[in-house]
C-alpha cells in the first residue's frame, strides 16, 4: 500500500483503464479518490466505490481547479477526442497545461500522464524503447500524444512540473472497448481476417499490469520527467492473441489475408458506403420526391415505406456484396474487416522494451498472455459478450435470442 | 383542440410536474402533452432557466422554483419526478395540499418514507399511484393473464435478466449518491422487474442478495427468491452490463419467455406440444404492437387519472409499490459481496497486507 492515506485526482476515470485505477487505488492503496466527470452516465462502474464524483470536462479550467484542490497525485488518464487535429490538439495541450499549472499551485506531488505508444507509430525499429524515433505520423492521436509529451517535459524543466509520462502498448482486459470488446464483436459477427496470417509483433499488456506500473509511478521519489514503455514481459504474435480471444468466447472465427487484400476490400467497403450514403441522401431530399412524386405510383408507395426500411434496405445491399463475405468450410460468411488503427497495430514488427521501467519504476510485469486472458474471459462471460451457452449471465436457453439470430 | 374532440380548458385536468430533469423532459411532459383532457398547467424545478424553457415549449402557465407554490393555485394533480430523497417530503406537502400525486419510482428510500406518504394520502383521501410504467407494456400484461389462467400450471422457475450499459442522460449525480436514490440499480431499475415479480407471482417467501457496492452504489446485482407455492427465482440487474432482457417463466405446464421492452412473446405448452411466437397487444389487434415509450406513459398517467375522476385504484398505488419496495429494502439489508471476476480477491488481500 505505497499510496495509502494519498488523495489522488483521476481524469478518465470513467473509462476502461481509468475505471480500474480507482478501483485499485480504493481497494488496493486504500486512497481517497476523486474522479472529473463529463458525463455521469458513464460513472456507474466507479460509482460503487465511496469516490468523489467532481462534475466537468478536462477543458473546464475551472472545475480542474475544484478537483484537485487538496489532492496529492494526479493521474491523467481523459483524452478528448475531437474529431479534427487542431481541435483535439488545442483541447488536449490546454488541458493538461492547465493541469499541470494547478498541480504547482496545489504542490502536487506527482502527476502521472497516460500517455501511449503510439507516439511511436508507425514503429519500423526491431526493438522499441524510449529513445526510438517518432516517425512522420498524419495520425491526430498519435500528433497530439506526442505534443502532449513535449509539454509536460519542458513544464518539467522549465518549472518542475513533476509529471511522469507512460506509454502503454496494446492494453486489453475487463471493459477494455479498442483491444477487447471491440475484437470480440468483429470475432462474433463474422469472420476476422488476420494481416499477413497474424505473424505481426502484438505488445499486449493486461490492465492490471499497467495500472500497477502508474502506481508505481506515483509513489516512486525519483522518475519525475521520465517517460516509460509499460508492456507485458514479453510480446505475443497477433495470431496468438486473437486465438486466445476466439478461445474466450468460444468461437473460430479468423482467416489469414494479405495486407494487399484486406486493404483493397476496405476501400471496397468505403466505395460502396459513400455510394449508399449518396444513394439515401437523395431519397431524403425533398427535391428528389418532388420530381418522383409526379409518378402517381411513387406517390403512393413514399407514403408507405419509411425511413428504417429504406436504410434497411441499403443496409442489405451494402451487406450482400460478395466482397464483403468470406467462404469458410463452404458456407460464405461476413467479413468483419479491421479499422486503420487495427491494421497499422497487426503490422507491427516491433517488440516494446520494458527494461527502463523495470529498471527504474521496480515494475514486474505479473500477467502472461494465459493469465490475463483467463481473467478476461470470465469477464467477457460475465458480461454477456461471449458465444458460451452455458455463462452464468446466459442463464436457461434464450428462445427469443435464438428466434432473433435466425 | 375542440374540433379534435378534445374538452375545453376549463374541463381539463390540470397537472403540474415536479422536477424536470430527464424522466420528464424525455418521457412524462411528452406523453401529457399526447394525453386527452389534461392540461401542463406548472412546472417546477429549482433550475430556474430550465423550467422556463419547458414551461415555454408546453404553454404552462405556470415556471416555479418550490413545489408548495402549487397549492393554491387550483390544480388537481401533480407528477413527482425528483431525486428520490425529496418523493417523500414533496409527495406528502403536495397531498396535504389537496392534490393528487403520481410519483415517479422508486416510491421512496425506505419503508419509512413510504408509510408515511400512504398515511398522508389516506388522511387526505387522494390518490397517490407509483409511476411502474412497465404495468402498461402489453408483453407484460399477457405474461399476467397467461398466468392468471394457470396455462403454465404450478410455476418451478422463472430467470430473469435486466441490464444495460447506464445511459440515461441523467441531469445531476443522484443516481450515484445513496443517500440522494436510496441505493443503485436494484432500488433504480431492479424496482421495475421486482414490481412486476410480486404482481405476477405475490411476495417472497425467502432470498439471497449479491451486489458489488464497495462503499458506494452497487451498478450490479443479484438475487434469488423462492416463491409461493414452491417457484425458485433468479433475477439478476446491471447498469454496466446488456443482458437477455427477457423473463423465462417454466411451469409444469409449460413455458413462456417474454421480451421485458418489446412486445416479443413466446409461450411453449408441454402437453400439447403447440405453443405461439409472436408479438402481444392489447385492445386493438389491427392497431400495431409496438409501444413506443411515450405511449407507456400516457398510458399510465391515463390509469392514475382515472383513478382520480372515478374515485378508483390505480394500477399501482402506494399501497402496491411498497411490496416491491419491501423487497429491496430487505435485500440491502441483508446483502452479501457480489465477487467480480476480474477482482481477484486472492490478489487483493496480499496486496492490502
Amino acid at each position: 500500500m505505497i499510496l495509502e492515506g494519498k488523495t489522488a485526482l483521476v481524469t478518465g476515470g470513467t473509462g476502461f483503464i481509468g475505471g480500474r485505477l480507482v478501483e485499485k487505488l480504493v481497494l488496493e492503496q486504500r486512497c481517497r479518490v476523486r474522479v472529473l466527470v463529463r458525463n455521469f452516465a458513464k460513472a456507474s462502474r466507479i460509482a460503487a466505490f465511496p469516490v468523489e464524483l467532481v462534475p466537468g470536462a478536462i477543458t473546464d479550467r475551472d472545475a480542474l481547479e475544484s478537483a484537485i484542490h487538496g489532492c496529492d497525485l494526479v493521474f491523467h488518464c481523459a483524452h478528448d477526442f475531437t474529431p479534427d487535429l487542431e481541435g483535439q490538439r488545442r483541447a488536449n495541450v490546454e488541458a493538461t497545461r492547465n493541469l499541470a499549472e494547478l498541480c504547482l499551485e496545489e504542490k502536487v506531488s506527482r502527476l502521472v500522464y497516460l500517455s501511449s505508444v503510439a507516439t511511436y507509430s508507425p514503429a519500423t525499429v526491431d526493438e522499441l524503447t524510449e529513445s526510438s524515433p517518432w516517425p512522420a505520423s498524419e495520425d491526430a492521436y498519435v500528433l497530439v500524444k506526442r505534443d502532449v509529451e513535449r509539454l509536460l517535459r519542458d513544464l518539467h524543466e522549465e518549472k518542475g512540473v513533476p509529471a511522469v509520462t507512460l506509454q502503454p502498448t496494446i492494453v486489453y482486459g475487463p471493459f477494455s472497448t479498442f483491444w477487447t470488446l471491440h475484437p470480440v464483436q468483429r470475432l462474433l459477427s463474422g469472420v476476422v481476417p488476420l494481416v499477413d496470417g497474424g505473424a505481426g509483433i502484438c505488445n499486449a499488456v493486461y490492465v492490471d499490469d499497467l495500472v500497477d506500473s502508474m502506481i508505481l509511478a506515483a509513489a516512486h521519489p525519483d522518475v519525475t520527467g521520465e517517460k516509460f514503455l509499460i508492456s507485458a514481459e514479453k510480446p505475443v504474435t497477433w495470431k496468438m492473441f486473437y486465438q486466445a480471444l476466439e478461445r474466450a468466447i468460444g468461437v473460430q472465427s479468423t482467416v489469414e489475408m494479405s495486407e494487399a487484400e484486406i486493404r483493397s476490400r476496405i476501400r471496397d467497403r468505403e466505395r460502396r458506403s459513400r455510394i449508399a450514403y449518396r444513394v439515401m441522401r437523395r431519397l431524403r431530399s425533398p427535391a428528389t420526391w418532388a420530381q418522383l412524386g409526379k409518378v402517381s405510383a411513387v406517390k403512393a408507395a413514399a407514403k408507405i415505406v419509411p425511413d428504417a426500411a429504406l436504410e434497411a434496405a441499403a443496409k442489405r445491399w451494402l451487406e450482400h456484396d460478395s466482397r464483403k463475405t468470406v467462404v469458410v468450410d463452404g458456407r460464405a460468411r461476413p467479413l468483419a474487416l479491421p479499422g486503420p488503427a487495427s491494421l497499422q497495430a497487426e503490422k507491427s514488427r516491433s517488440r516494446a522494451r520494458i527494461d527502463k521501467a523495470k529498471a527504474r519504476l521496480g515494475y514486474t510485469p505479473r500477467f502472461d498472455l494465459e493469465r490475463g486472458m483467463d481473467i478476461t474471459r470470465r469477464y467477457l462471460e460475465w458480461a454477456n459478450v461471449t458465444n458460451n451457452p452455458e455463462a452464468p449471465s446466459a442463464g436457461p436457453t434464450s428462445l427469443l435470442k435464438l428466434a432473433s439470430r435466425n | 383542440m375542440e374540433a379534435n374532440g378534445r374538452t375545453t380548458s376549463s374541463d381539463r385536468v390540470k397537472i403540474a410536474v415536479v422536477g424536470c430533469g430527464a424522466v420528464s423532459e424525455l418521457r412524462h411532459l411528452p406523453a401529457l402533452a399526447a394525453g386527452d383532457g389534461r392540461e401542463i398547467s406548472a412546472l417546477v424545478d429549482k433550475d430556474e432557466a430550465r423550467v422556463r424553457r419547458l414551461a415555454d415549449e408546453y404553454g404552462a402557465q405556470h415556471a416555479l422554483t418550490d413545489h408548495r407554490e402549487l397549492i393554491g393555485l387550483g390544480l388537481d394533480g401533480a407528477i413527482v419526478a425528483t431525486p428520490t430523497n425529496l418523493h417523500a417530503p414533496m409527495t406528502i406537502d403536495l397531498l396535504r395540499g389537496g392534490l393528487h400525486v403520481l410519483v415517479e419510482k422508486p416510491i421512496a428510500r425506505n419503508l419509512y418514507e413510504c408509510d408515511a406518504m400512504i398515511a398522508a394520502a389516506q388522511e387526505m383521501d387522494r390518490v397517490l399511484a407509483v409511476a411502474f410504467f412497465r404495468r402498461f407494456a402489453h408483453q407484460l400484461r399477457l405474461t399476467k393473464t397467461v398466468l392468471d389462467a394457470g396455462l403454465l400450471g404450478t410455476i418451478r422457475s422463472f430467470d430473469i435478466r435486466d441490464g444495460y450499459e447506464f445511459g440515461w442522460p441523467v441531469k445531476t449525480d443522484f443516481p450515484f449518491r445513496r443517500e440522494a436514490a436510496g441505493g443503485g440499480v436494484l432500488i433504480d431499475l431492479g424496482v421495475h422487474v421486482l414490481d412486476l415479480v410480486t404482481w405476477w407471482f405475490g411476495d417472497a417467501e425467502s432470498f439471497e442478495y449479491w451486489d458489488n457496492d464497495r462503499g458506494g452504489v452497487e451498478s450490479d446485482c443479484l438475487l434469488h427468491v423462492a416463491m409461493p407455492g414452491g417457484g425458485k427465482g433468479v433475477i439478476e440487474f446491471s447498469r454496466t452490463r446488456l443482458l437477455r432482457n427477457t423473463a423465462i417463466i417454466s411451469g409444469d405446464g409449460g413455458t413462456l419467455e417474454v421480451d421485458l421492452n418489446t412486445s416479443d412473446f413466446i409461450l411453449s405448452l408441454s402437453e400439447s406440444r403447440t405453443g405461439i411466437t409472436g408479438s402481444a397487444f392489447s385492445g386493438n389487434p389491427l392497431a400495431g404492437t409496438n409501444q413506443d415509450p411515450i405511449e407507456l406513459f400516457t398510458a399510465q398517467h391515463d390509469d392514475w387519472l382515472d383513478a382520480v375522476l372515478t374515485g378508483g385504484t390505480p394500477a399501482v398505488s402506494a399501497t402496491e409499490a411498497r411490496r416491491s419496495l419491501g423487497l429491496v429494502v430487505d435485500c440491502y439489508a441483508h446483502r452479501k459481496e457480489l465477487e467480480l471476476p476480474w477482482i481477484e480477491t486472492a490478489a487483493l488481500e496480499e496486496a492490502v497486507r
